[in-house]
């Protein structure tokens, strides 16, 4: 219930972000890929668990999770090509990465290495584009 | 110098360029197109068909 709240929280925020120097950029997109990567062996894995445990709740919610990742490393991916603010973007990617492997842990399920890996990364990603999230907005 | 020496000499100069390289590789390799999430990630999730499956056995 705590990590919905901080979800909730962190998606409720206002963000900005500064366009990044070129190696920068180059370093966020590869993270973009990474976590989309992440996103994708993450929803195979919900997809086969909840097929197994007859969970369909599970599925749709690995579902609405996928979409705000998709939605938002696209609009992330597209921010990077354009020289725009993408920064908050990714960290809404993060989230809904998190959140999807969160629902996998619920069900037993281990993460594979991908999706570590692309969680592991967060930390990193969030002081790489230096979005600052705020209630409220 | 005859012009097929002077092209020559122009055709060397441009794919000696980054630039030109660059562009090129990207042509070659489609890199521009190849690594979009947008072709990593489709429209419809894997979960989304499961969460269809069972929901069709459920009513059958």
């Amino acid at each position: 219930m705590r990590g919905v709240l901080a979800i909730v929280m962190l998606l409720a925020a206002s963000c900005r972000m500064p366009a990044a120097a070129p190696n920068g950029r180059a370093h966020v997109r590869a993270y973009v890929m990474a976590l989309s990567a992440g996103v994708v062996v993450a929803d195979e894995l919900c997809a086969t668990a909840s097929l197994r445990l007859r969970d369909r709740t599970m599925a749709l919610t690995c579902d609405n999770h996928y979409q705000s990742a998709r939605k938002s490393l696209i609009a992330a991916d597209e921010g990077i090509d354009a020289g725009s603010d993408y920064g908050c973007n990714i960290v809404r990617g993060v989230i809904a990465i998190q959140a999807m492997a969160s629902t996998l842990r619920s069900r037993g399920v281990a993460v594979p290495g991908v999706v570590e890996d692309a969680l592991s990364i967060a930390d990193e990603l969030t002081s790489v584009t230096k979005c600052e999230l705020r209630d409220g907005a | 110098m005859t012009l097929a020496t002077v092209l020559e000499i122009l055709v060397q100069w441009a794919l000696g360029s980054p630039v030109v390289r660059d562009a090129l590789t990207k042509i070659a390799t489609g890199h521009e197109d190849a690594r979009k999430v947008l072709d990593v990630l489709p429209l419809r999730s894997k979960s989304a068909i499961s969460a269809r499956e069972l929901s069709d056995a459920d009513e059958r």
